[in-house]
């Protein structure tokens, strides 16, 4: 059975529709990447994933919930948000927000068991930043942060991780180091992985799915069937290039005026 | 001093300023670590128009108060749920709209003029024993709230996202907020006064803030601050005969240039 079935589903806020009719399938072992330019609905898709606005139509199935009513998948999709604004003097080690990741799992006068303490070690380590545990999460960079927010939503662990631009606002050294990480997680933890990303190329080496946004439009398939020139260059309207080098693709979005 | 610490009036006012130095901090950290700080400013002056009221209708002010007080919480909650938090000008109006209908009904009721002060400047002499069970059984049931849910409380600080996401019900969370913010507020308000009231909201988690490496620490090391900041305040009005409310308040902000001078 699939983890996620999207079947013709529209939403957005206060009956204004920002997307309509998207149907995909998220299967156990995928690496789905949606993409596609500002202000079409990213976003918006992510929260009608987890939940937290409710479809306007079509019919929607995560985890084995309706996401119409009380469901208790919320608890088991590992989310990294694409921004937070934190006080710069939040009273939090990276440890203690690596942490939060297992409260929704707790009853609340149950303690943190052991069990979780260790899983918030070992997440650290696979993020790369076991040494930083005890630092203010406030003070760690934008791509540290990033990376311990993957390590706090891979607390459980989650039966599916979906990321939210995860690489927004970090330089490119840290890009890469969470680029990393979530590959690793992928490969670690064995749980589909949704990334919504504005640039798809550091993932096309392990992506299987994607779902192509556009203004109005959109496309959602295997990898092989929806990355074509075609299809990007009319969502993105412009010239789009899908590209091949040393056996790795990626895609290049040329500007319409120098193209 | 011992011999004023015997008599029963001294003794109420003690603990009712102790109670409200606990009460308000506790309540201020939620609003420091959410940037609502305003919140508890304007509530604290909803509530003097409230007392205002009460005397205006010859009914028990704190009532009025309460009443006043914890309606338009549940308004700006209300505000909030529709605009995305974003309640603060609706909060600015009614700040300056009860603030107008104090003074109002404040000058209508001339003989209460020094009742009025009282509320303003704290008068914890004037407390009554049930204002300080009210005071105690408020306190205790927002410490049980935080204890139980602190975890949520956390999350939601954090990131109102993230707690979303994990299945938090944000909105009731918010909601509880904003009416144990108000009732801080309203059973604080005698014991310290409305017009110091903000500061021990904001104060003492200020202080706490700098030298809390973890959210549980800075909850206590808030309620902490604001007791000493209510018992040294309180001791020190009884020597040089001050208003009770504004040594308190003197007392957390002499902590607060002391903690910002060292580093956390």
């Amino acid at each position: 059975m699939s983890e996620i079935v999207f079947d013709k589903v529209s939403a957005g806020y206060d009956r204004k529709i920002v997307f309509e009719n998207l149907s995909f399938t998220l299967e156990k072992h995928d690496f789905m990447v949606i993409f596609g330019p500002n202000g079409v609905g990213k976003t918006t898709l992510a929260k009608t994933i987890l939940g937290i606005i409710s479809p306007i139509s079509g019919s929607t199935y995560v985890l084995g919930c309706t996401l119409h009513g009380v469901c208790p998948h919320k608890k088991m999709i590992g989310y990294v948000p694409q921004v937070y604004n934190l006080d710069p003097d939040f009273p939090a080690t990276l440890f203690d927000i690596v942490l939060t990741g297992c409260y929704p799992l707790l009853k609340p006068t149950e303690k943190v068991h052991q069990i979780y303490i260790e899983q918030a070690y070992r997440n650290l380590k696979t993020v790369g930043l076991i040494e930083f545990k005890d630092v203010p999460f406030s003070k760690l960079s934008s791509g540290q942060q990033k990376r311990g927010l993957l390590a706090r939503a891979l607390m459980g662990p989650p039966k599916i991780l979906l990321l939210d631009e995860p690489t927004a606002g970090v330089d490119l050294v840290s890009e890469v180091q969470v680029n990393l990480a979530i590959e690793t997680a992928f490969r670690d933890f064995n749980i589909p992985v949704i990334a919504i990303t504005h640039d798809i190329n550091p993932y096309l080496s392990i992506a299987t799915k994607v779902i192509i946004m556009g203004y109005g439009k959109h496309y959602a398939g295997r990898i092989d069937e929806i990355l074509r020139e075609e299809i990007l260059s009319e969502i993105y309207r412009t010239k789009v290039d899908v590209l091949e080098k040393e056996g790795k693709r990626y895609i290049n979005i040329r500007d319409a005026h120098y193209g | 001093m011992a011999e004023l610490f015997g008599l029963p009036v001294i003794q109420r006012a003690f603990i009712a300023v102790l109670l409200a130095g606990a009460f308000l901090p506790l309540a201020g950290t939620f609003t420091i670590l959410t940037e609502t700080s305003f919140l508890s400013a304007g509530l604290a002056h909803i509530a003097f128009a409230g007392v205002a009221i009460g005397y205006a209708f010859k009914t028990n002010p704190l009532i009025s108060a309460l009443a006043v007080t914890v309606v338009s919480a549940y308004f700006l909650w209300m505000v909030s749920e529709r605009t995305h938090g974003k309640y603060e000008q609706t909060l600015s109006i009614l700040f300056s709209f009860f603030m107008a209908l104090g003074i109002i009904f404040f000058g209508l009721s001339k003989s209460y003029t020094a009742d009025a002060i009282s509320y303003l400047f704290g008068s914890p002499l004037a407390s009554t024993g049930a204002d300080v069970m009210l005071l105690f059984g408020a306190l205790v049931a927002y410490s049980i709230f935080v204890v139980i849910y602190r975890r949520e409380l956390f999350h939601m600080v954090f990131s109102s996202e993230l707690a979303l996401a994990a299945g938090i019900n944000v909105s009731v969370f918010r909601l509880l907020f904003f009416l144990f913010t108000a009732l801080s507020v309203v059973l604080s308000m005698k014991a310290v006064g409305a017009l110091v009231v903000f500061g021990l909201m904001v104060i003492p988690p200020s202080v706490s803030q700098r030298f809390s490496k973890h959210f549980n620490q800075m909850v206590l090391g808030s309620v902490f601050v604001g007791i000493f900041s209510a018992v040294t305040g309180f001791i020190i009005s009884l020597f040089l005969d001050i208003p009770v409310g504004a040594s308190v308040v003197v007392v957390a902000t002499i902590l607060y240039f002391i903690s910002v001078t060292v580093r956390k």
